[in-house]
């Protein structure tokens, strides 16, 4: 009986041990995993103002030269800045494998880019100090200065070597080959070769004439990072897969501790080449020591840590606004982060109601914008009207009569009887497609808004259906969803002009369109190559796009941001989904 | 037994075999993922390149057959979106959700059975009934509100926890409550219901009649009796636990399976969903195959045929 009682007490004692190892395991779960990438810290760059490049304005692109102000010292900074995001994406920091799923926040913190913008939509000087196209337009000749200040993370100065490297990687012929990111895959096709023609020259060529491609390596472009520039030397050394998990760039930041959909943790790099010392006109090192980023998907989660301190910049929506702000919080705007698009599908057909233009002018007539803004994104500061779909008002090519039709109900009505659908009569019943966007929020509700509208301004049968959008865009894609309406959102973008070849072009998948004329005015817009003239000639394309209105917009949304307290000043840029121009932001002493 | 584990294993594996099919064509089926990557300015050319990239050109089942072939080495195939292989994006989280697990394991056990067992010898007393509250909220509250309230009241208002993610012990006060509070309360009642029918039992009547002590007859005699449907009950919840929790790990931004598997089927990352399912399928059939065979150690009387 003893033995036996003692085998159990010693089978007991085992699962008490067992179990306290158990928990100290758990308990130690947060251990931090070994810091990849911790680079050294370099040694101070050599900043020979008499050498650096100046601001100078480059003759292909709008530059911005303001005077440089009194160079100050590069102070010793402090403080921690913590950022909240609903997605990481792919967690990559190579531009090629990206795919626009929240990647620019920390490639923007670890890379310099080629050419760098400003608050205006400006295209200025980066890591080129000028660039400008061939007289035949196809080649764009871009000069690095052979000293430029910047240097990598590791203390290596930034030469034209690693800018042939980098845009090999992404723009070059063979770039596409195991690329996810469809900005690689399509520059690639248009890349004839990339070669270092002189010590500060180096050139791109293409087999189509491109006039965005300034736009695409510069820090205007928010949704790829195609201008990053990647440390070449480092990279061979390491070989792709290291260089993943332990990147370094040029940039104001540098990584020093990075677990996998948790946190992406960076610190203030101190040698940024963008300041005064170097005769840039501001200065772009940050003015807080640490960029705690975290993945964050619960938006009520994200608000009450910065409720709790814990975090700084959390992405919400409006309904968050009362919490945040009770705290001694703040709402900050990404102006013209997203659009809208209300779109027929297969207008081209001639037995559908919308291949009548009258129709299509019918149905933007009855929607009243004015109303969806101020009820469902808290009027002008959260939403706009002005604009056509992705040309708001920051954007390239934007004019006033590129706005939003006016609220007339009287004229859709009167419009749709003359297409022969008096009050909506004979009008096939019709399904207006959505679904949730992760850079718009209420998208069904609105849809539903639109909807109600047409049912009750127009007397048509339409029913709101919200699903994936994978499933819809195969739909459309396989012409199973002609004679509906889809309604969807994408970011802001300064040059819009890819998504003109979305609209009209025969090659795309979700072509609106198969007018010859507008392909026509299409290609015509997208080859003008003076920059001076590129206003007027994109204005042209959209206002013809707008003019057929095969597809159009309600409203443009303003992207909120929640600041806590700890926060003293931060003015980030317009048209970019995400926290754009952090070293405008300084905390509270 | 031998005869018997080794036809579970049997069963065990047409199961999983089974269960790598559906997922594979109900993955496939529901969606072409390139068109989820690709941005609407996409051209044809785009799309059937993108779809090469990702070896999305080659027919299903020549798809399946190597996904298969792979997959018994443990070779899940690349993330789609991040390009690393799926099986060390598997690996990484699942660390977080077994230490998740087995505290929020623990702590169902350690407090949903004695209490469930004090509801039992208590039957009728405030205690009783105040357990009975305990669990029919825990049963009934929607887990993401739960969630939702005690990182408000806990993390932002009284500060005395953290908001989110993972990290030193405290982080796992909430999640782990949270993740427990429904197994404990489904263990409460089992243990309760279990126990009171044992104390009624003749043997349990004997016993005390021999004059044995009341905590030797409860904790001796009639909870040994009383285990059996809280192994089962425990075993399945466990099962549940160790494939993640989707709800806990997006509300605290925890990194385990359950928001893996949810990121995969978002991203149509049909790698990712294939890895946590087939993952998820293994932890099923070997926790039950463990519960069966601790039926026997703790019930002798259970011979298995």
């Amino acid at each position: 009986m003893n033995i036996r009682k003692r085998f159990h007490s010693k089978i007991w004692l085992a699962t008490l041990v067992g179990v306290l190892a158990l928990i100290i395991s758990a308990c130690g779960g947060g251990a931090t995993p070994e810091a990849p990438a911790a680079t050294e810290a370099p040694a101070a760059a050599a900043a020979d103002t008499s050498s650096a490049p100046a601001a100078t304005a480059a003759p292909a692109a709008p530059v911005a030269t303001e005077a440089p102000a009194a160079p100050p010292a590069a102070a010793e900074v402090s403080g921690k800045v913590t950022i909240m995001q609903t997605v990481f994406g792919t967690e990559a920091f190579e531009p090629r494998y990206t795919l626009g799923l929240g990647e620019t926040t920390y490639q923007r913190a670890l890379h310099a880019l080629l050419v760098e913008g400003n608050h205006d939509t400006q295209m200025v000087s980066g890591i080129a100090s000028a660039w400008e196209v061939s007289e035949d337009g196809f080649t764009w000749i871009m000069t690095i200065p052979a000293d430029h200040p910047a240097t990598f993370h590791n203390g290596e100065q930034v030469t034209i070597n690693d800018v042939e490297f980098s845009f090999q990687r992404y723009f070059g012929p063979e770039a596409e080959e195991g690329a996810t990111s469809t900005g690689a895959i399509n520059w690639s096709r248009l890349t004839d070769r990339i070669e270092i023609t002189g010590p500060e020259t180096i050139e791109v060529t293409h087999n189509k004439l491109s006039s965005s491609f300034p736009f695409t390596y510069s820090a205007l472009q928010s949704s790829s990072d195609g201008g990053s520039i990647l440390p070449q030397k480092y990279h061979e050394e390491v070989g792709e897969d290291a260089y993943a998990d332990a990147p370094i760039g040029a940039g104001p930041f540098r990584l020093v501790e990075f677990k996998r959909s948790e946190q992406l943790l960076f610190e203030q790099f101190p040698d940024y080449y963008y300041n005064p010392d170097n005769g840039y006109p501001e200065d772009r090192r940050m003015k807080f020591k640490t960029l705690d980023m975290r993945l964050v998907p619960e938006e009520s989660t994200r608000v009450s840590a910065l409720l709790a301190g814990e975090a700084d910049i959390v992405e919400v929506t409006l309904q968050s606004r009362e919490r945040v702000e009770a705290a001694g919080g703040r709402y900050v705007w990404i102006e013209e982060a997203s659009y809208t698009q209300v779109r027929p599908i297969g207008c081209w057909i001639p037995e559908l109601p919308c291949n009548d233009k009258r129709v299509r002018y019918a149905l933007d007539y009855a929607i009243d914008k004015e109303l969806i803004r101020d009820n469902l994104y808290g009027g002008e500061e959260g939403a706009g009207l002005a604009g056509f779909e992705a040309v708001t008002p920051s954007t390239l090519g934007y004019s006033p009569e590129l706005d939003a039709t006016p609220y007339d109900p009287e004229r859709a009505r009167e419009l749709l009887a003359e297409a022969g659908y008096p009050n909506g009569e004979g009008y096939p019943a019709f399904t207006l497609y959505t679904w949730q966007a992760s850079d718009t929020p209420f998208m069904v509700e609105h849809a539903e808004l639109i909807a109600q509208m047409w049912q009750d301004n127009l007397g048509l049968d339409v029913t709101v259906e919200a699903g994936q959008n994978v499933s819809i865009r195969e739909r459309v894609r396989n012409r199973e969803l002609d004679g509906h309406v889809y309604f969807r959102s994408n970011e802001g973008r300064w040059d819009g002009g890819s998504l003109v070849r979305s609209m009209h072009y025969l090659d795309s998948s979700l072509r609106q369109s198969e007018d010859p004329e507008l392909v026509k005015i299409a290609d015509e817009g997208l080859s003008v190559m003076d920059p001076a003239l590129r206003q007027d000639a994109y204005n042209k394309m959209y206002r013809a796009s707008w003019e057929e209105h095969y597809s159009f917009s309600t409203i443009y949304t303003n992207l909120p941001f929640g600041l806590s307290s700890r926060i003293n000043t931060y003015q980030p840029w317009p048209l970019g989904p995400y926290p754009t121009a952090l070293w405008t932001l300084t905390l509270n002493q | 037994m031998q005869r018997y584990i080794l036809s579970r294993v049997l069963q065990g594996i047409i199961a999983l075999l089974a269960l790598s099919l559906i997922i594979f064509m109900s993955v496939h089926l529901s969606g072409d993922p390139a068109l989820l990557l690709l941005p609407p300015e996409a051209t044809t050319a785009d799309y059937e390149q993108l779809r090469e990239n990702l070896g999305l050109d080659r027919p299903i089942l020549i798809q399946y057959g190597t996904f298969l072939l792979n997959a018994v080495q443990g070779d899940f195939g690349h993330s789609i979106t991040t390009r690393r292989p799926a099986r060390d994006v598997l690996l990484e989280r699942i660390p977080a959700t077994l230490q998740l697990a087995a505290v929020g394991m623990l702590l169902a056990v350690l407090m949903g059975v004695p209490l469930g067992i004090l509801s039992a010898v208590k039957r009728d007393t405030i205690l009783d009934k105040a357990c009975k509250l305990f669990a029919i909220a825990g049963i009934g509250a929607p887990q993401f509100w739960v969630a939702i309230m005690l990182i408000l009241l806990f993390g932002a208002i009284l500060q005395w926890l953290p908001t989110y993610g993972r990290g030193g012990p405290s982080h796992f006060v909430l999640p782990a409550f949270v993740l427990a509070w429904s197994i404990m309360a489904g263990m409460m009642r089992l243990a309760r219901s279990s126990m009171l029918e044992v104390l009624d039992s003749e043997f349990v009547k004997f016993a005390r009649v021999k004059g044995l002590t009341e905590k030797l007859v409860i904790w001796k005699h009639a909870l040994r009796n009383a285990l059996i449907p809280l192994i089962t009950f425990g075993g399945i919840s466990l099962a549940g636990l160790l494939n993640g929790a989707i709800v806990v790990e997006v509300v605290f931004a925890w990194p385990g399976v359950g928001r893996l598997m949810l990121e995969g089927v978002a991203q149509r990352n049909f790698p990712i969903v294939e890895a946590t399912v087939l993952t998820s399928g293994f932890f099923y059939i070997l926790t039950s195959l463990f519960v069966d065979i601790l039926y026997v150690y703790v019930d002798p009387r259970i011979r298995i045929e």
